[in-house]
């Protein structure tokens, strides 16, 4: 008997993928944002709100990831971003490859924004790198306050955490100082934005937001340029 | 079930390190061992499961997974110390300061490999 000690990642194939779309990013200065949330939450209709405040301004690819049909796709058309719609089959998270093969597909010239809307799921996108700038993560009222302790992972890997449905908090029991305290445990640094699609509250801060971080990369790819 | 894209990736690393030169069968494997960080998002009996789906009719069909777990634990920034993260509170133990970066619980890989024969594969002799 023989033990070999081999140590080898599991998400190296996808981690290269991933690496070479940042180096994409960063060369290029796009800003890359990756939406995730559970099914429902408010993904698409968040980009419905949001994208016709950036895509009058900028360049804005969207990436639509479901496992079947481009009914989402369908809804972001009349946004004025670009936008393609990646079926997974069967996986109900994106993984690197898929990104890659949407990207060429939707030859979007110099995009200044990405967004690539995830496969609803609290769980499995949070384990696979796309390459993304940053997470932004949807949670939804009538989810529950509790879900950062439930689905901790997602909330870790998220830089701005987006409390939607804000409209529904007086008909439901949501404690949405606990949902931010649990979300602050598990990412102390975590911002928070509340917002509400149906009301339109919170939409142009979300969008500021979304405008703060493209200049930021924008400023560091022309940094990089002239050193 | 990220889980059998992740065990899909395991059968390949295993294929990799266990074959031989042309013509030679693989080597014959007894057990296989992860590691999988108390972080990584991964469930290890549906890591163990998948594989033994997707190892069916290979010459690894059969093999067990062992699964060692990797504690959850952060270096403080204000302090520098290393402690373990409780209840998924990220905050430094020592010092209670929320400025933390995570040093281990985040692994996920295929640790070992052992063979039932000294005959080992080409690359590991």
């Amino acid at each position: 008997m023989s033990t070999v000690d081999v140590a080898v990642p599991l998400m190296a194939a996808n981690d290269a993928v991933a690496r070479d779309h940042r180096a994409m990013f960063a060369a290029r200065g796009i800003y890359a944002l990756n939406l995730m949330s559970g099914p429902g939450a408010g993904k698409t209709s968040l980009l419905e709100g949001v994208l016709p405040l950036l895509a009058a301004r900028y360049t804005c690819a969207v990436l639509e990831g479901d496992i079947a049909g481009h009914a989402d796709a369908d809804r972001l058309r009349g946004t004025g971003a670009r936008v393609a719609q990646v079926n997974t089959g069967a996986e109900c998270h994106l993984e690197a490859q898929m990104i890659h093969d949407t990207l060429v597909e939707l030859s979007v010239r110099d995009p200044e924004l990405v967004v690539i809307e995830n496969v609803g799921n609290l769980v499995c996108p949070a384990e696979f790198d796309l390459g993304e700038d940053d997470c932004v993560m949807v949670l939804s009222v009538t989810e529950g306050h509790d879900k950062p302790k439930k689905y901790p992972l997602m909330f870790r890997h998220a830089r701005l955490l987006v409390l939607n449905k804000i409209d529904l908090l007086p008909y439901t029991n949501f404690d949405l100082e606990a949902a931010v305290r649990d979300a602050r445990d598990l990412h102390p640094g975590i911002e928070v934005l509340a917002v509400s699609c149906r009301t339109g509250e919170g939409l142009p801060e979300l969008a500021a937001w979304i405008e703060e971080r493209m200049a930021a990369k924008a400023a560091t790819a022309v940094r990089e340029e002239v050193s | 079930m990220h889980e059998v894209s992740i065990a899909r990736q395991l059968l390949a690393a295993v294929k990799d390190h266990s074959t031989r030169p042309r013509g030679d069968p693989p080597a014959r494997l007894t057990r296989i061992v992860i590691r999988v960080g108390e972080l990584a998002g991964v469930a290890p009996d549906a890591v163990t499961f998948a594989f033994a789906c997707l190892a069916h009719d290979t010459p690894w069909a059969g093999v067990p997974v062992d699964c060692e777990t990797v504690p959850l634990t952060v270096a403080c920034d204000a302090c520098g110390a290393i402690t373990p993260v409780v209840n998924l509170v990220f905050r430094c133990a020592a010092c209670a300061s929320p400025s933390t970066r995570i040093v281990s619980g985040r692994e996920l890989e295929l640790r070992a490999l052992e063979f039932a024969e000294e005959e080992l594969p080409c690359e590991h002799r």
